[in-house]
């Protein structure tokens, strides 16, 4: 008889409070749950965003493919006569060469938007880079609705015709 | 001693009680609550991941579907400087492009080495052929030198090809036209071909209505459906660089 005295109150169950508790603990694990599929969609989304982001960034590359390379024009000039010293770096605007730019102020050398009005695409030209002789052209596309999140960018070098 | 051993008898009795009715019906509604919270979410997260398994397939689908057509019809007209054949565009519709190249100088054959045509199946879109399937999708095919019509990609609705030619007219600004059939003494001055695919998912939601429409690269609208499908459209152009060769 004297092995009772080792489980004292054994049985005392749990009270209401301590269930509800549990299960509130348990619907935050639950509700985390969710967050995985809402993020599963958006991603889903995104890559859609990109693919056609790509499309567009691979058909303005088409066009500046064909362009004649006198008229590739680096209309706001970050992108000429930044590296004095022909060593591939921006020392002068000490940027990258104007190529990045894809907002009003920072004026880039050409700009599109795609005819369901949901990408902007920009393009930049810098002149003499990486040597002379040929042009950089960076095509930078923008999803104008922000489910992209990020800028997409596309780099092609055009040497002059000899 | 004697004390404890009361105590002892007191609280073994009270545990040989077992549960009343009233506390077991209160169990049965808490964990009825939390049965029901974990099915309800058990059946949404079923519902959105077979969802977004339809619609991973789909952009899959489209984007290789339109990787293999852009980098195939870039070649065509394509020949090496000491072929003499006869390479370029030989039939053009909006649903149905058919284009030869040329790998190598072996005049022994007098045909070009590559015939390449894409386009549904009659079955899948008969005649007139408009680039639309008939039953609402198909899988979109090619055919090589005379061969049968394979299968390049499932589940697509809808194909456009709009043909760019060159601008003739000396008015001062690039305007080429554009036309969705040219004719044949048209296919010399074809400059660029746009694309434009319409995929859909491969089985049909019943928690979901599609009533967008797509527009084409060269303006014709595809839909409403107003069915349970997804879809995507994806437009590129292509420039026949190698057709002037």
């Amino acid at each position: 008889m004297s092995n009772y005295k080792l489980y004292p109150a054994i049985n005392s169950g749990f009270t209401l409070i301590e269930a509800i508790i549990a299960m509130a603990i348990l619907s935050i694990g639950i509700i985390s749950l969710y967050a995985m599929q809402i993020t599963s969609i958006q991603q889903n989304n995104r890559a859609s965003n990109i693919t056609i982001a790509t499309n567009w960034a691979a058909e303005k590359t088409e066009e500046i493919i064909n362009m004649p390379y006198d008229q590739l024009l680096d209309v706001d000039g970050d992108g000429t006569n930044q590296d004095p010293n022909d060593k591939g770096i921006d020392e002068v605007g000490g940027g990258n060469f104007g190529l990045d730019d894809v907002t009003a102020a920072e004026t880039p050398d050409g700009q599109q938007v795609s005819p369901d009005g949901n990408y902007t695409i920009y393009w930049n030209v810098a002149t003499d880079h990486p040597i002379p002789g040929n042009k950089t052209v960076q095509v930078n596309v923008i999803d104008n609705n922000q489910q992209m999140k990020n800028v997409l960018s596309v780099q092609y070098i055009k040497e002059e015709p000899i | 001693m004697k004390l404890i051993d009361s105590l002892i008898r007191e609280s073994t009795k009270i545990n040989n009680q077992g549960f009343t009715l009233v506390e077991l019906l209160i169990t049965l509604l808490i964990s009825s609550f939390i049965m029901s919270a974990a099915y309800s979410a058990y059946v949404t997260q079923q519902r959105s991941q077979t969802a977004q398994n339809q619609v991973v397939e789909m952009q899959q689908n489209l984007r290789s579907a339109m990787s293999f057509l852009s980098s195939e019809i870039r070649m065509a007209g394509y020949k090496p400087p000491s072929s003499n054949e006869d390479t370029g565009v030989t039939d053009l519709t909006k649903g149905k492009i058919e284009f030869t190249w040329e790998k190598d100088s072996d005049e022994i054959t007098n045909t070009p080495d590559m015939r390449i045509i894409y386009q549904f199946s009659n079955a899948d879109d008969s005649a007139p052929v408009d680039g639309i399937a008939d039953n609402g999708a198909a899988s979109f095919r090619r055919k090589i030198n005379g061969g049968n019509l394979q299968p390049v990609a499932d589940d697509i609705v809808a194909v456009e090809f709009l043909y760019t030619l060159t601008d003739n007219t000396d008015n001062g600004s690039y305007d080429p036209p554009k036309k969705l059939t040219p004719s044949a003494s048209e296919y010399k001055d074809i400059t660029a071909v746009t694309i434009s695919l319409l995929a859909r998912s491969p089985y049909e939601d019943r928690n979901f209505t599609n009533s967008l429409i797509y527009q084409t690269a060269s303006g014709q609208n595809w839909g409403p459906f107003d069915d349970g499908f997804r879809r995507r459209l994806l437009i590129s152009t292509v420039q026949l660089r190698n057709m002037a060769l």
